[in-house]
């Protein structure tokens, strides 16, 4: 995990019904079934499926039709074009149909280390007859080492296929012989009966070979089908797909009678092979003798033979990898197919032509311990009051009214307890910065109260003063509020006491992660094409609403201050396993340290729970709309 | 700004064995009591440190010793660099050798008393533990791996390499005459 | 965020820059710096490894060029790319684009780097970074890469790990780190 603190908004899409109708909502409703005390709607951010709806605001699209937050999940992607992350060339997506999704320039990387190829002269000492080869600049790694050089510096694809393909052919020309027609390729034992049998095909081609027949097959099909030039017509799609259900089940359909596939009968069809095998030219003992003469040094890594296609298991077997094609996506909403990003089709700019992104509609979202001299993020003391500043800025240029709510326990086994110390409050619009210069040169220091001013103008800022119902600061378009948490006391792994059923402590428990709902509420003018309304003078307004679940994950609790420190020995194996390692400082463990930062009474906090913010705040809205 | 001459304050200067044509900028720091050798044609950038209180350093030629690193004697056996070394910005050297024709590059570190063989890369951040002995040809790179360079470039790299020298000659003011005294 | 600085620390440019008392700036007449551009104590920027012409021709004295709202972390080292070409070795010019931060100790000898780019340590030699590119920490770029926008980058050496949002320009923005100094 990420440092702390962290943010995540959870998209709603999981039970939109408008996205994904019947199956989300059904299988949505499972865990809450099980789970009773989820019913009250309150955000689990334990959830195992809350996993998947948790993003940061930045990877936030927004739907302005739906006025809905849209996630990576709930965005359809269109390409926009396809280019070489190397040499930054855009490639046309007829050829990517054609050549496949790699680079066909000089583009590769190492097979090694996967850092990119150059095109390097070759050492006049060195005994490669071509005067270029690839090299590596990071690990030295060569073509020459697998035999492989060149004899001009461009087109090094081309050359490296002719070079790749020549000597695999060579021992199976006399088999492949038969093979003299490439239309009638891939399904040999279907073609005649003067065919090798299958095996003794397999152990002659190449997978380049295997795979340039299945290709010419396709061709002739789609040619057979003789309508568009992809076979993405609906014809050509059933005419592929009666392909593998007439070769496989046998039955008598009667496409591609040209290669006479139909003919064959349920005897005679090829059996399943799988192609993706460890070349079946070596067996087990010329592996392992080559395993010993090559050493632990010359096989390749897991990482290195998975990359490859024919996932060699000797390093002499690696080939420099084309560089894979990337692409830039459009993006559009999946409930109203509106555009929400859509690129520059020009490869190098980064510009948008619509960039739809959350950020700009709704709050984000900022937290940072209140005295970050107390306690670290990484041990939060258990049982003990820390604090927290949660600032909400507004990206809107209407002024927003927020309103936070959370559990007052978090869910989970170890409830963390929580209070915002002011609930509902109001942020700026976000305005021109030379309005605020002008409104501080007017303000008047009013009474401190948690709402007040409206549309940019005098606003109280810097009380600090931390009472509950009052907001901690606000600038122009922001406000921090002050949030309290209590982590609970997670007893040690193997402890006596309540360790609640059999269940282990994992280090999900430890970490503290709040739900708080947030609504957002604005008026704002409303939209139309049509300058009428413009004319009309008195611009309408819209009321508008956003809620959402926000998840602030604050830190991870600590061990509790007073005991023996042997006792957290126990659970230091769960702690290895979590990549920020927690680096308790000596000072936060004491209990008795107030971690309240100046100014703020703990009995503030102790009395008056949630409720009662939520009832000051109630109050001095009244106050203010009387 | 000019950079401001922090030399005056190092401790004494060592006794050095300058060939001719050598650069060694201005600011670039030897320290140490024992004698420091750089052979022909090799290139101290600014800012460079060196600190023979240990023991004797020994470059070779055509070696280039980028900013920032610090080149360390070990111990009284002292530091030999090969010919057509390249030691990168931020590099530690305290073996004891480091062989012809390897690259040390960026942020490398090289603990004490370690010997490097000929022609090896040892690629950026990468290190090399005390006493540590490196086999020639081996190339240092990810994190940590390593691997035997047969890529048979070493040739063109020292070929580069000597025009690399020749071009920092142009770009860099040489102030040996300062060590000789 | 870096602390604030203590007063005096800096000097500022008519243009805004912000430049340590105690950075290392060699060569400075072939420095250009766009303006609001921050370089901290102990950083160095090697403008004296310029082109290298043939004499006769025109010398291009631009080595380093830096754009708007750049940021250097402590004891980064700015320093231009060299190769050889047609026999001659040369440096060839850096150019860095705007809100470039640039971590701490981080070495860089790109030779093009775009605008809205995170840079977390250690970049190779001739690279070209696009814009709106976040290079994470302990990262080593191989040398002659290319990284296209909109990329994390991580590694020994660096590969693309992840794509950035939509949203990079805005995350990347360097204008209020600079309000801070």
């Amino acid at each position: 995990m990420a440092p702390f603190p962290t943010i995540h908004i959870s998209c709603p899409c999981n039970d939109s019904i408008s996205i994904a109708p019947s199956k989300s909502s059904a299988s949505r409703k499972a865990p809450e079934h099980d789970d009773p005390e989820e019913s009250d709607m309150t955000f689990d951010p334990g959830s195992a499926r809350s996993n998947f709806s948790l993003f940061p605001l930045e990877n936030l699209l927004y739907c302005e039709d739906c006025n809905q937050i849209r996630c990576p999940r709930c965005v359809h992607d269109e390409i926009v074009c396809y280019f070489c992350p190397n040499c930054l060339f855009e490639v046309p997506s007829s050829t990517v149909k054609t050549e496949g999704n790699r680079c066909t320039r000089n583009c590769f990387s190492c097979p090694i280390c996967f850092a990119s190829l150059s095109v390097t002269a070759a050492d006049e000492s060195s005994t490669s007859t071509s005067p270029y080869i690839l090299l590596c600049p990071h690990c030295f790694w060569s073509s020459a080492e697998i035999g492989i050089s060149f004899e001009k510096p461009t087109s090094i694809t081309a050359q490296l296929a002719a070079k790749l393909k020549l000597p695999s052919l060579q021992p199976s020309s006399s088999s492949a012989s038969s093979f003299s027609t490439p239309t009638e390729s891939y399904f040999p034992a279907s073609a005649s009966s003067t065919t090798p049998t299958i095996a003794s095909v397999e152990t002659t081609l190449t997978p380049e070979e295997m795979y340039a027949r299945l290709k010419t097959h396709y061709a002739t099909q789609r040619a057979g089908s003789g309508t568009d030039e992809f076979g993405t017509s609906p014809g050509a799609l059933s005419r592929l797909m009666g392909l593998y259900s007439s070769t496989l089940s046998g039955s008598k359909r009667t496409f591609g009678t040209s290669l006479g596939v139909g003919k064959q009968t349920a005897k005679q069809k090829p059996d399943w092979h799988e192609y993706e095998h460890v070349q079946p030219t070596h067996d087990e003992s010329t592996l392992i003798n080559k395993m010993r003469t090559v050493g632990f040094t010359g096989t390749t890594s897991s990482q290195q033979r998975i990359i490859q296609p024919h996932h060699p298991l000797f390093t002499s077997q690696l080939r420099p990898l084309a560089a894979l094609l990337r692409t830039k996506r459009s993006k559009r909403c999946r409930a109203c197919r509106h555009i929400l990003v859509k690129p520059e089709s020009k490869v190098t700019t980064t510009r948008f032509r619509i960039k739809l992104v959350a950020m700009n509609y709704i709050p984000a979202l900022t937290i940072s311990l209140l005295d970050p001299t107390s306690v670290s993020y990484h041990s939060l003391t258990p049982l003990n009051t820390h604090q927290f500043l949660l600032t909400v800025t507004n990206p809107l240029f209407d002024p927003i009214n927020v309103t936070l709510a959370t559990p007052q326990r978090t869910p989970g086994r170890f409830p963390t307890e929580v209070t915002i110390l002011c609930p509902d409050f109001e942020v700026g619009a976000n305005t021109d910065v030379w309005d605020e210069a002008l409104a501080s040169a007017g303000a008047t220091s009013g009474a401190p109260t948690g709402v007040q001013g409206s549309q940019g103008k005098s606003r109280r800022t810097g009380k600090k003063t931390g009472n509950t119902g009052t907001v901690w600061d606000a600038g122009r378009n922001w406000t921090t509020v002050v949030i309290e948490i209590v982590p609970p006391l997670i007893p040690v792994e193997g402890g006596d006491s309540d360790a609640e059923g059999e269940k282990k402590i994992t280090e999900l428990d430890r970490i503290v992660q709040i739900p708080v709902c947030v609504r957002v509420e604005y008026e704002t003018e409303l939209e139309r094409e049509d300058s009428l309304s413009a004319l009309s003078g008195r611009e309408q307004k819209e009321k508008r609403e956003h809620t959402y679940w926000s998840v602030l994950g604050l830190g991870r609790i600590g061990k509790f201050g007073g005991v023996k420190s042997s006792e957290g020995s126990d659970t230091l194996g769960s702690m290895d396993s979590m990549p920020t390692r927690p680096m308790g400082r000596p000072s936060s463990y004491s209990v008795n340290k107030p971690s309240a930062g100046p100014g703020l009474g703990v009995d503030a906090f102790g009395a008056s729970g949630m409720g009662a913010a939520a009832a000051v705040a109630a109050a001095v809205r009244g106050g203010r709309k009387a | 700004m000019p950079p401001r001459s922090r030399i005056s304050v190092e401790v004494a200067k060592p006794p050095v064995d300058f060939a001719p044509s050598i650069v060694v900028a201005e600011t670039a720091s030897l320290a140490g009591t024992h004698r420091i050798r750089i052979a022909a044609n090799t290139v101290i950038h600014p800012r460079a440190k060196l600190n023979s209180a240990l023991g004797p350093i020994t470059i070779g030629r055509h070696c280039i010793i980028s900013e920032r690193t610090q080149i360390t004697a070990p111990d009284s056996q002292g530091l030999t660099i090969g010919d057509g070394v390249v030691v990168e910005v931020n590099a530690v050297v305290e073996a004891r050798e480091v062989g012809e024709g390897t690259a040390v590059e960026v942020g490398v570190r090289i603990g004490k008393g370690a010997v490097v063989g000929k022609n090896c890369k040892l690629s950026p951040l990468t290190r090399v533990a005390d006493a540590e002995v490196i086999p020639d040809n081996t190339v240092l790179y990810g994190a940590g791996e390593r691997r035997v360079d047969a890529s048979g470039t070493a040739g063109a790299r020292r070929k580069l390499l000597e025009r690399h020298v020749d071009s920092l000659r142009v770009l860099i003011p040489s102030n040996a005459s300062k060590w000789m005294s | 965020m870096p602390p604030k600085q203590i007063k005096g620390e800096y000097i500022e440019t008519d243009t805004g820059n912000k430049v340590s008392r105690k950075s290392v700036i060699l060569g400075s007449q072939n420095i250009i710096l766009g303006g609001k551009t921050i370089i901290q104590a102990d950083c160095t920027i090697r403008g004296d490894l310029r082109r290298t012409v043939a004499p006769g021709q025109q010398s291009g004295n631009v080595a380093i060029a830096v754009g708007r709202y750049c940021f250097l972390s402590r004891s980064s080292v700015l320093r231009p790319p060299g190769k050889t070409h047609r026999g001659l070795y040369s440096y060839y010019p850096m150019k860095i684009g705007d809100h470039v931060f640039v971590g701490e100790g981080t070495v860089v000898e790109a030779a093009l780097i775009g605008s809205y780019v995170h840079i977390g340590k250690d970049c190779g030699k001739f690279t070209i970074i696009k814009d709106c590119v976040r290079i994470e920490e302990g990262t080593v770029i191989a040398p002659n890469t290319v990284i296209p926008s909109f990329s994390v980058v991580a590694g020994r050496p660096g590969v693309v790990v992840d794509e950035l949002p939509e949203t990079a320009v805005e995350g990347l923005e360097l204008k209020n780190i600079y309000r801070t100094i």
